[in-house]
């Protein structure tokens, strides 16, 4: 599979972000990706 | 030696042992006979004596003809059979199932009532202590730290705390224990409850497995630069890598936690990407020339660091980088 996708694409894009315990337990968090790293701002 | 050491069957078990039917009515019945049967001399004595005894006050207090006798004897005969139907009845009362069963799930049944009723009297009394305590506590505010008001806020918080813990380990099971250090004193706001509205023994839901809150504070995404194709980093070099970069802050939780995984899952059009997280969080990403992947710019607060990332009572702010090849 390919990213034939230009910046435009990924703008917007849903995306899930799993995280799992050591007890084997998961947790999750829904986002939208939105702006590129050209336009970041290091926190 | 063997057979001194091994243990002889009792009488009870030997008889049942003996009953091929083992259906619990029957085996009560039969178990009644044989048990009746193994003291014959006791009924028979007791039933001829006790015959004989009536036929002969039948004879003296009666009309002293054979009429009179015989009535006597009929009478004893009666009371003989009585006396067999009562040891008879004895024993199917003593047998060990169906009545003795029946009687111990009745007794169980009807715990004592009394006994219940005061204990949750005094759990409820308790609870509506506990309670206004916390709630007085609660209202006092935070202490200013350094001062001796501060000081005393605190160790009453504190001792309001301590006290609630105690009772719940004293009368509750461990589960209410723990969902007390987690929720507070939300759980005896439901234990007073449930103990007002009459459950005989408190039962709280299992807790919620208490989830992580991952508050996504801002994302990013590039292409990584392949210098083996040229500086290019758009769809027109379509072997480069999406990467994509966030910033979390999770918040943090009573009970520590530690994570291990982190895996992302982009859906972009039809397509869905999944990828796990790098070691290093870069400001951008390069394949070198040789090949080596790199960047520049690595955060030095990314979250999936080895050991893992442990959360407990303080919130954790970081980034997490995934690569989203081809």
């Amino acid at each position: 599979m390919k990213l034939l996708m230009e910046k435009t694409d990924l703008e917007g894009s849903p995306f899930t972000l799993l995280l799992i315990d050591t007890d084997g337990k998961r947790h999750t968090a829904d986002g939208i990706l939105t702006g590129d790293a050209n336009r970041y701002v290091n926190p | 030696m063997a057979d001194l050491a091994k243990r002889q069957p009792t009488a009870i078990e030997r008889v049942l042992s003996e009953i091929s039917d083992k259906s619990r009515t029957r085996q009560n019945f039969q178990y009644a006979l044989y048990a009746t049967q193994e003291h014959p001399k006791l009924e028979l004595g007791a039933g001829t004596l006790a015959a004989l005894l009536a036929a002969v006050i039948g004879y003296v207090l009666g009309t002293g003809g054979l009429g009179s006798a015989l009535t006597g004897l009929a009478t004893g005969l009666g009371t003989f059979f009585i006396i067999i139907g009562f040891i008879f009845c004895w024993h199917w009362a003593h047998a060990p199932g169906a009545f003795r069963d029946y009687w111990e799930a009745k007794a169980k049944e009807k715990p004592d009532t009394a006994a219940e009723t005061l204990r949750r009297k005094f759990l409820a009394e308790r609870l509506q202590t506990l309670l206004e305590e916390s709630g007085k506590v609660d209202m006092l505010g935070s202490a200013a730290i350094g001062t001796m008001e501060g000081i005393d806020i605190l160790m009453r918080q504190s001792g309001s705390h301590t006290r609630n813990l105690h009772f719940l380990q004293a009368n509750y099971s461990p589960e209410i224990v723990e969902r007390f250090q987690q929720e507070g004193t939300r759980v005896l706001e439901e234990l007073l409850a449930q103990n007002l509205s009459g459950e005989e023994t408190p039962k709280l839901s299992p807790a919620p497995y208490p989830k992580l809150e991952i508050e996504i504070k801002q994302t990013a995404f590039d292409f990584t630069d392949d210098k083996r194709i040229g500086t290019g980093n758009y769809s027109a070099f379509p072997n480069d890598d999406c990467y994509v970069t966030l910033f979390l802050k999770i918040n943090p939780r009573p009970v520590p936690v530690a994570v291990k995984t982190f895996k992302l899952t982009l859906r972009v059009k039809e397509d869905e990407f999944e990828s796990f997280a790098e070691s290093q969080v870069f400001n951008y990403r390069v394949v070198e020339l040789d090949g080596t992947e790199g960047g520049g710019g690595s955060h030095n607060q990314n979250l999936n660091k080895r050991p893992p990332l442990l959360i407990d009572d303080r919130p954790i702010q970081g980034s997490l980088q995934f690569i989203l090849r081809n």
